[in-house]
């Protein structure tokens, strides 16, 4: 009886979040210590289970009927706990930085309460054992994040609010859509992915369903064209871009994806439909146009957002190459690319915060005033390229490889391309920031508050440890990969 | 006593109605109770009458004055009449407990008993037809029931009510011409009137005739579609559902047109039986015509609704559209198609009540009817605001809201019968739905005037709102209470 656990992970965020609403609004002190603990607690129980599932057991709750063709369960499986493990422990992270960064906003009690409840949502989704709850608590992500999106409130940010509710309502149509079609082809909605046949009468139908899925899903991963909403979305206060549109919502998308490819439909069963020259192409595109998009941004936050989709397109990638070694690099780019965004997104608000700055061309000089944060930036870029020492760098590896093993020789090549291009867009701020000279001047106390100079500072330690000593996040991913070729070693 | 249920369900309605408006002339405010009294006993028997059902296993029949058919009239209770009664008289008790607040002030007092009157009037009526087992019989409640509507919607007595009840009141008449024109050529075919002696012979006698046969089924799928405002024929909704008052909305678009959908549901299965789900060349024919027909409803009366300013209207178009899930359900003709067509009678007539009525509250109380001046409502109607909005997203099809689950047995009904070009329909309709729908909610929670409301929102006006709204949540997370009925009746109807 180990998986009322798993619940707990979802409703703990939840009664937090009702907490949260029904204390006085002027309460910072209290809330702020109920968010961090809220979070902290649902990271220990996610780990709990986690290092459990590693050691074999699955947690797999009862399943509930809310009609006999709707179940809905939830099971915590290898690839499901990499996700659930990413996701809660940066939450901890972002919201001991929110406590910071909102404390001069408005609405922060309508901000928390969303913010746990997205963080909710995002247990759903990692926890999810069968598609129809993953496509319940994905329905769910998009309207707990709604009101993070529009916090500000302005006329810009309702714009982006719009879009980012459109865009989300297409792509959950086409989950919806792609999800009837397969389940009624299939009979059900487990997570049988290494048993499946191909039956050739279907072929058509189920083609089209997974692209529907695919695509559904890659609304939230921002594959182009359906990225527009990300960079407009950057209006919304900087955690919430950082959590939401660096790892949890884009990563829910990419986790759709993961999912839809290895668990629901399973690998062998994809190649045989030979829709991955779909993925392959749209994947690919990503990666090169997020980039050339990202040169041309002025805005910091919008630059960072245009870099995660190009490297959303790398995790992608590794999807579509359907081999084993690709899916290793993309879920380790998934991890890497959670915490190296994480920790630039955080650097960019810290700036915002203290001086006020949205434009690279106005950071001259900035490395003045704020030594450390642009230090652990500046890391951060390098890892963003791919630099060898850094965690980055293993990720790409590994895509390479998998490339190479399905004769795939423009893999290499894109992957470089766009690590030139990373280069261009990210090494221009850390030298701006460095060497120009600007009048920013040395401050006397601390360069942030503590609440958000210590995240950016952890987080950059631990990107730059799991570069150096690689093992420990290696073998995790290699063995959620096997399991989603079916055990096979 | 049990064994005359049935009858006293329907004659209790009637004689309450009957009473009103004496009731009104000695005392005006002994009018609600008693109508809330004769709406309960419905209730009550309903259940009462679907738990015999359910527990027995059996139908419950009662043959009027002690005559068998084929020479008496008799009423039959099974499955999908027990669900449809406790359907009716459910929603039905809330939307007069909402009325019984909003009447006085929406109307003015002198008209409040023959409210009532027609309230109750058409209620039994519908009761009636629902349990009819007799092809004349249900005429003659189709004909109450549709009188009954038009004096509904003209009570308001203005100009525009007026010309929408006349205009209603023309269309319905022509629909029913339509249905007696198919009763009379059924009678002429079996010799018959009772449903089950109607299906039984005409299964004999039906090769000979083919052509005054598919005349028959002909007219009654346009007779019925004309009542239940299926999309070309839908002209006459718009008008009288928006300028009705609002508990008459919420009864018209919530009940009047489901159950007419339900009595050519009923024909078709259980009288065309062995004939309509076979695959002759006309039953065919026919089925897709309600297939393309309820696509163009579908996708039609949501794109009327998207270009509405007033919110009556909106909502009115949007049962155009919804009306349509109910066709596709009866067209598609699959176990899981025609539960559906049964879930989302049930699942729209809450939805769109609630919608109604909120809308009300907004009009009336606020002061409120075009949708740009929706701004703010959140502010001072809280509770209001919450139930309009958990109603418009069910509308939608979020999970776990009541109206998911009819879009995904819709979906699942269309992939059964092969057709998965519905499943798409299915989620361009939703994206039709949220086009309309999600702004109007955004707009009531984004901070404005909210047309600062005029006094305090009476207690009756607020609850039967929450309480349908919570009724969407329930149904939307436990759709397998009111499914396990209907699977049950749609094994009868497909004779399983």
């Amino acid at each position: 009886m180990t998986w009322p656990l798993l619940i707990l992970a979802v409703v703990i965020p939840v009664t937090g979040a009702v907490v949260i609403a029904l204390l006085p609004s002027g309460d910072d002190t209290r809330r702020n210590l109920l968010a961090v603990l809220t979070t902290v607690i649902t990271a220990a129980l996610v780990g709990l289970c986690v290092q459990r599932v590693f050691a074999g057991n699955e947690y797999s709750s009862p399943v509930l009927y809310i009609t006999p063709l709707l179940p809905l369960a939830l099971r915590l499986d290898r690839l499901g706990a990499l996700f659930a493990l990413t996701a809660s422990c940066l939450w901890v992270f972002a919201t001991v930085y929110s406590t910071g960064y909102m404390a001069h906003e408005h609405d922060r009690r309508r901000y928390f309460t969303f913010f746990l409840l997205s963080l909710a949502a995002t247990m759903g989704i990692a926890g999810a054992g069968n598609m129809l709850t993953l496509y319940l608590f994905y329905e769910m992500l998009t309207l707990a994040t709604y009101p993070l999106v529009i916090h500000e409130g302005s006329e810009e940010a309702q714009r982006a609010g719009r879009r980012y509710i459109c865009f989300s309502l297409v792509g959950a149509g086409l989950v919806l859509g792609g999800l009837i079609i397969s389940s009624a082809v299939f009979g059900d909605f487990e997570f049988a992915g290494s048993k499946r046949v191909l039956d050739m009468a279907q072929t058509g139908l189920l083609s089209c369903a997974f692209l529907a899925l695919f695509y559904g899903f890659g609304v939230k991963a921002a594959i182009m064209p359906l990225h527009p909403w990300l960079p407009s979305a950057m209006v919304a206060p900087t955690p919430v871009s950082a959590l939401l549109h660096a790892v949890a919502v884009v990563k829910s998308g990419i986790f759709g994806i993961y999912r839809t490819t290895f668990s629901f439909y399973g690998a062998g069963l994809v190649s045989g439909l030979h829709v991955n020259a779909f993925m392959l192409l749209s994947a690919g595109v990503t990666v090169l146009m997020g980039s050339v998009f990202a040169l041309r941004q002025d805005n910091l936050k919008r630059r960072l957002a245009y870099s995660t989709i190009s490297q959303l397109g790398y995790i992608v990638l590794g999807a579509a190459m359907l081999n084993r070694t690709g899916v290793t690099g993309g879920l380790l780019h998934l991890v890497n690319h959670a915490l190296l965004k994480i920790t630039l997104f955080f650097a960019a608000g810290a700036i915002i915060t203290v001086t006020g700055k949205k434009n690279i061309s106005e950071m001259s000089g900035l490395a003045r005033r704020m030594p450390m944060t642009m230090t652990a930036f500046g890391l951060a870029s390098l890892g963003m390229v791919g630099a060898l020492p850094t965690n980055g760098f293993l990720s790409k590896w590994y895509l390479i490889q998998g490339g190479l093993l399905n004769d795939a020789f423009w893999v290499p090549l894109l992957l470089v391309t766009s690590a030139v291009l990373n280069a261009a867009y990210f090494f221009p701020i850390v030298i701006r920031a460095f060497f120009s000279k600007g009048d920013f001047e040395r401050s006397e106390g601390p360069e942030a508050p503590p609440s958000m100079l210590y995240p950016i500072l952890i987080l950059c330690g631990l990107s730059m440890l799991l570069g150096l000593w690689p093992r420990p996040t290696l073998a995790v991913v290699d063995v959620v990969a096997s399991a989603l070729f079916g055990g096979v070693r | 006593m049990l064994k005359n249920l049935p009858v006293m369900v329907v004659v209790f309605l009637l004689i309450a109605g009957y009473m009103m408006p004496i009731v009104a002339r000695w005392d005006r405010k002994k009018c609600a109770p008693l109508a809330a009294l004769a709406m309960g006993f419905g209730v009550l028997g309903s259940l009462v009458l679907m738990n015999t059902v359910i527990t027995s296993g059996q139908p419950v029949t009662y043959n009027l004055g002690g005559w068998i058919p084929p020479w008496g009239i008799a009423v039959k209770i099974d499955y999908a009449e027990s669900f449809m009664l406790v359907l009716l008289t459910g929603v039905g008790a809330i939307i007069l407990w909402y009325a019984s607040g909003d009447i006085g002030q929406e109307l003015g007092h002198k008209v409040t008993g023959w409210y009532y009157t027609a309230f109750l009037l058409l209620l039994a009526a519908m009761l009636g037809m629902a349990m009819a087992n007799d092809l004349f019989n249900l005429y003659v409640f189709m004909e109450v029931s549709g009188i009954c509507a038009c004096a509904l919607v003209a009570a308001k007595g203005d100009r525009e009510a007026t010309e929408a009840a006349l205009k209603y009141l023309l269309l319905a008449t022509i629909g029913s011409g339509f249905v007696l024109f198919g009763i009379g050529m059924l009678y002429m075919l079996t010799g018959h009137l009772n449903v089950d002696f109607v299906a039984l012979q005409l299964r004999r006698v039906w090769m000979f005739y083919p052509t005054v046969t598919w005349v028959a089924t002909s007219f009654f799928v346009v007779g019925f579609a004309v009542k239940s405002a299926l999309f070309p024929l839908h002209i006459w909704l718009p008008d009288a559902h928006s300028s009705a008052p609002s508990p008459s909305s919420a009864v018209l678009s919530g009940l009047v047109v489901k159950i007419y959908a339900f009595a050519l549901m009923k024909l078709l299965y259980l009288v065309f039986s062995g004939l309509f789900t076979e695959s002759f060349p006309v039953a065919l024919a026919i089925r897709y015509i309600l297939l393309v027909f309820s696509t163009m409803a579908i996708l039609g009366g949501s794109l009327f609704a998207l270009v509405q300013v007033d919110v009556k209207r909106l909502l009115a178009y949007s049962t155009v559209a919804q009306m349509g899930y109910v066709f596709l359900g009866i067209g598609l003709g699959s176990p899981a198609g025609l539960a559906a067509a049964m879930l989302h009678i049930l699942n729209h007539a809450i939805m769109k009540s609630c919608l109604f009525l909120s809308a009300g509250t907004f009009i009336h109380v606020a002061g409120v009817r075009q949708v740009r001046d929706f701004a703010g409502l959140s502010k001072t109607m809280p509770w209001t605001s919450a139930a309009f909005s958990i109603a418009a997203l069910s509308m939608i099809g979020f999970p776990p809201l009541a109206g998911f689950a009819s879009k995904w047995y819709l979906s699942e009904g269309a992939m059964q019968s092969g057709e998965p070009v519905f499943v798409v329909l299915m989620v361009v309709s939703s994206f039709l739905n949220a086009w309309y729908y999600l702004p109007l909610v955004g707009r009531i929670y984004s901070a404005g005037e909210g047309g600062a409301a005029k006094e305090d929102i009476p207690l009756s006006m607020r609850l039967p709102v929450v309480l349908l709204a919570a009724c969407c949540v329930v149904l939307g997370l436990f759709p397998k209470i009111p499914l396990a009925l209907v699977y049950r009746a749609v094994d009868k109807f497909l004779l399983k």
